[in-house]
């Protein structure tokens, strides 16, 4: 296969790009990041470093523009981390890689926006989900803060009355998260999903279909994170709960803050990154496609945001409100299914596997086999063994007999005598 | 002037020859600035030229050139903090190991500055007998296995080059370097010279797969000894290579440069594969350095401006970087007594001065940039990019096992559990230990974002290089053409 340069580089350029922000493949690195302190996942894991990939992309959009099968590259991965990651954030048990795999999925949208020309698009939803994502971290983080370090969504429950603050912001950020009408993620979400049906190529049908599917799943699992957390009955020892406590104002204001952003940041500034003031705004420092700035979409594409969160927020409801057994039996009932999820389709055993365990292993071999067996044995040690055995060799003929020597000088002379009688003794005859 | 003619030898008491040695480098370190002050980066001519009558047609001839000037500093600047490093962990034979480091300064600032071949050969297989003996006498355990090792490996190497000098004199009738320098050998002559020198200097460098002497080397010497191999002896070969090798015999360089290309992309990958497996922490960083050793050798055989440049760097923050490393795994050697990783775990609680020094040569040694690290290694890589994508490519997987390697070590050591109970009360740096490392921290991060001095002084001298092994290709090329009926 010939692939020209420009390809190359654009896939090259964003193979980085898909390290920095998470992407499918390379994504196993940010929910272990989250060990980090809150704030810092908040800030960096969540609003900015990550999103430098999609920055770069945009940034480059100029490059990117004339390689059109990196572009395909760029959306394929990126509704295929939306999805993937979705699916995985289902199952999670960690609040904090709840929204971790969460912030996957967001970034897989941004890239799908930018592969199929949006890069207003791309970089709007990266603005508004710094709001929304910035406020579910902090909102988690003080919800972890209230309950002395506790991560666990198990153990949490009914929390909506220990923190009716906390609750109402971490409702707003689901709000805005899970697209609900008007909020800053719906605006951005949309504008994406609608950018990837106008696009009509099949890897944009692609990157349509699995966003709006990972749409619905978002929905689900960020109810979920809600209803777990804050709904139900109270699963955290007494004590813990009696000494839990809404956080200081140092926190809280942030937290308003971002509230406000999550809410009206997409309506207010819509018109500068995809609006009628886009080529203003942006000033060519990425391209801008004036067909897609007001594509016709069938109404149907319009409102399937909106339908998969509502259907999320159903299922979530049925299974965590009404029902709360019904998502322990299925996680029996599709055990396999369960666990392939629980471990993120396994891609941290699958690369230990391909990549850390062969790289050590080959390591050893290299050390002990190349170095010790081969390269020592054959070289320095080898021919140090060989001189001593020469030696010891040459020493046992030194025996200090005389009956040997006399032996050896009978035999020589023996010898050449045979050699004179035979051949001459080299004479001339 | 003369440089390693002013030293000092003593014979009083422990303290006096720790503070005489202390001295005497610190004073030859700062003649070493003053040369550097006083040396003019816009020309390629050799300055501060000495020139004295020793044996007939060999003269004693030393002098400087932008390419020398970086080893010159780099050997007075770690000589000082060696002898620091070892101010209390060498309680035994104070006077002879002291005057065995004033002899191996001697010794190696003479590599780097003589200008007559003979005189080199001296200076460079001299080096070896002080080596040996800090390793043989002050060394750990199997320090008589690994000194007879180091010897053999690099007498046998460099006594190839003895016969190749030899030659030479036959050939050119002389020895004097710059005159050498413009004599052009017959091709078939430069091919067996430029081997009988390539055995010499990749055993010194060490290369793959002449290296297994080093490790061995690092893990029985004293942790000063450890430096000054890793920091000096080892940048001798790509001197060598620098010096002797490319302007003396072009055509074989240029034929013979994918066979460096190779062994040096093996180097790198084998020796990091290996650094991933090891368990004692000197042996690791031992095995990190062929491999960025290897970086020197591509980027020196791309012949380009970059690469050159490139390479003269990567040994220069290499001596600063790795011997860091080395002083690092002292540190903690002198407390714990230990070089095995898994004894260590947990230290960035109880040691946050060393963690913190510890931290930034790791990241240096990963080549992040922002570290001296990150400047050889990228102009290296650009160089070679030019030449060979493969090899940049190859030579790129480097660097990312270096990440994994370096960075599984510090995790290793420095963070986790304090759980081991030998740990709990081990101390941070003292002010001795700060005032080694201080120097080598700042300078890190100085040329990692300031590379110019460096890159500067030698810039013209690398030109001129380029300069002369263009107009040798092409003139072999026109003799070939007309030669051809």
């Amino acid at each position: 296969m010939q692939v020209d340069v420009l390809t190359l580089i654009c896939l090259l350029l964003f193979v980085g790009a898909m390290g920095k922000s998470a992407q499918f493949l390379l994504h196993t690195w940010l929910p272990d990041a989250m060990e980090g302190p809150t704030p810092v996942s908040a800030l960096i894991h969540a609003a900015t470093m990550v999103t430098a990939g999609v920055f770069m992309v945009a940034r480059l959009s100029p490059l990117f523009e004339l390689a059109p099968i990196a572009l395909g590259f760029v959306t394929f991965i990126g509704a295929t981390t939306a999805f993937f990651a979705a699916t995985v954030g289902l199952v999670q048990n960690d609040i904090k890689r709840v929204v971790a795999y969460s912030t996957c999925s967001q970034l897989g949208y941004m890239f799908v926006a930018e592969g199929v020309g949006g890069y207003g698009a791309g970089i709007f939803h990266l603005f508004t989900h710094a709001f929304f994502k910035a406020l579910l971290f902090l909102g988690a983080g003080a919800v972890i803060h209230a309950l002395h370090h506790q991560q666990d969504m198990r153990r949490m429950g009914a929390l909506r009355k220990v923190l009716p603050f906390t609750w109402a912001m971490m409702l707003i950020g689901t709000l805005s998260l899970t697209g609900f009408p008007f909020t800053s993620g719906f605006v951005s979400k949309d504008a994406i999903i609608e950018a990837a049906y106008a696009t009509g190529t099949p890897i944009a049908m692609y990157g349509f279909v699995l966003t709006s599917v990972a749409a619905l799943l978002t929905s689900f699992y960020s109810w979920r994170l809600m209803f777990l957390t804050f709904e139900g009955k109270p699963r955290e020892k007494p004590e813990v709960l009696e000494r839990a406590h809404e956080p200081p104002w140092t926190m809280g204001v942030p937290l308003v803050i971002l509230a406000i952003g999550s809410l009206l940041a997409g309506a207010v500034f819509m018109h500068f990154f995809i609006g009628g003031d886009e080529v203003s705004f942006w000033r060519g420092s990425l391209v801008i496609h004036a067909a897609e700035a007001h594509h016709e979409v069938p109404i149907l594409v319009m409102l399937t945001p909106t339908l998969a969160m509502a259907a999320g927020f159903a299922v979530a409801w049925y299974f965590y409100i009404t029902n709360p057994l019904v998502p322990f039996g299925l996680a029996k009932r599709f055990r396999g299914a369960y666990q392939f999820l629980l471990n993120a389709w396994y891609f941290d055993a699958l690369y230990d596997g391909i990549f850390v365990r062969p790289a050590k292993r080959l390591g050893r071999f290299l050390w002990k086999v190349g170095d010790g067996t081969i390269i020592d044995g054959l070289g320095p040690d080898g021919v140090a063994a060989r001189v001593i055995d020469i030696t010891n060799r040459v020493v046992q003929l030194q025996s200090g007999y005389i009956y040997h020597y006399a032996f050896v000088m009978l035999v020589g002379v023996a010898l050449l005598i045979t050699y004179f009688i035979f051949a001459g003794g080299g004479l001339p005859r | 002037m003369l440089i390693s003619g002013l030293r000092g030898r003593d014979e009083s008491a422990d303290r006096n020859a720790r503070y005489i040695a202390l001295w005497t480098t610190l004073v030859t370190f700062a003649l070493s600035l003053l040369l550097w002050r006083d040396f003019d980066p816009t020309t390629a001519q050799f300055q501060f030229v000495e020139q004295r009558a020793w044996l007939g047609t060999i003269k004693f001839h030393m002098g400087v050139d932008g390419i020398s000037l970086p080893f010159v500093l780099l050997t007075a600047l770690l000589m000082p903090l060696c002898i620091l490093a070892s101010w209390q962990s060498i309680t035994a034979r104070v006077n002879e190991y002291m005057i065995a480091f004033l002899v191996l300064e001697t010794l190696m600032l003479g590599v780097f500055t003589s200008l007559d071949l003979v005189l080199f050969y001296l200076f460079f297989e001299g080096g070896l007998i002080p080596m040996f003996l800090i390793i043989g006498i002050w060394g750990g355990p199997h320090r008589v296995y690994a000194s007879f090792k180091f010897f053999l490996y690099t007498l046998a190497g460099s006594l190839l080059m003895l016969l190749a000098i030899m030659a030479i004199y036959w050939e050119a009738g002389t020895t004097d370097i710059p005159t050498l320098l413009t004599h052009g050998f017959p091709p078939a002559m430069q091919t067996w010279l430029w081997f009988a020198f390539l055995a010499s200097f990749a055993v010194k460098l060490p290369m793959w797969p002449v290296h297994t002497w080093l490790p061995d080397a690092h893990v029985e010497a004293p942790t000063a000894g450890s430096v000054i191999l890793a920091g000096i002896l080892l940048k001798m070969g790509g001197y060598g290579f620098l010096r002797f090798s490319i302007p003396m015999f072009p055509l074989a360089s240029a034929e013979f440069a994918p066979l460096i290309f190779a062994l040096s992309v093996i180097a790198i990958i084998y020796t990091s594969l290996v650094a991933l497996a090891q368990e004692d922490a000197k042996k690791l960083i031992a095995y990190s350095s062929v491999a960025h050793m290897g970086f020197v050798t591509i980027g020196v055989f791309t012949l380009t401006i970059q690469g050159l440049q490139g390479g003269i760097f990567q040994m220069l923050s290499h001596g600063i970087v790795s011997g860091a490393l080395f002083l690092c795994v002292g540190v903690i050697y002198d407390r714990m007594h230990t070089r095995e990783i898994a004894a260590y775990g947990g230290l960035a609680d109880r040691m946050p001065l060393y963690a913190f020094c510890f931290m930034v040569f790791t990241l240096a040694n990963v080549g992040l940039p922002g570290t001296s690290g990150f400047v050889g290694e990228f102009l290296s890589l650009l160089g070679a990019f030019r030449i060979n994508t493969w090899v940049a490519f190859l030579a790129a997987i480097g660097v990312i096992l270096s990440a994994a390697y370096a960075l599984w070590l510090y995790g290793r050591v420095m963070f986790g559990k304090l759980e081991k109970p030998a740990l709990k009360y081990i101390t941070d740096l003292t002010w001795r230990e700060v005032a080694v490392m201080a120097p080598l921290v700042v300078l890190t991060i100085i040329f990692g974002f300031y590379p110019g001095p460096i890159l500067d002084a030698s810039a013209v001298s690398v030109e001129a290089l380029i300069k002369n092994y263009q107009t040798a290709l092409a003139a072999a090329t026109q003799a070939h053409i007309a030669l051809a009926p």
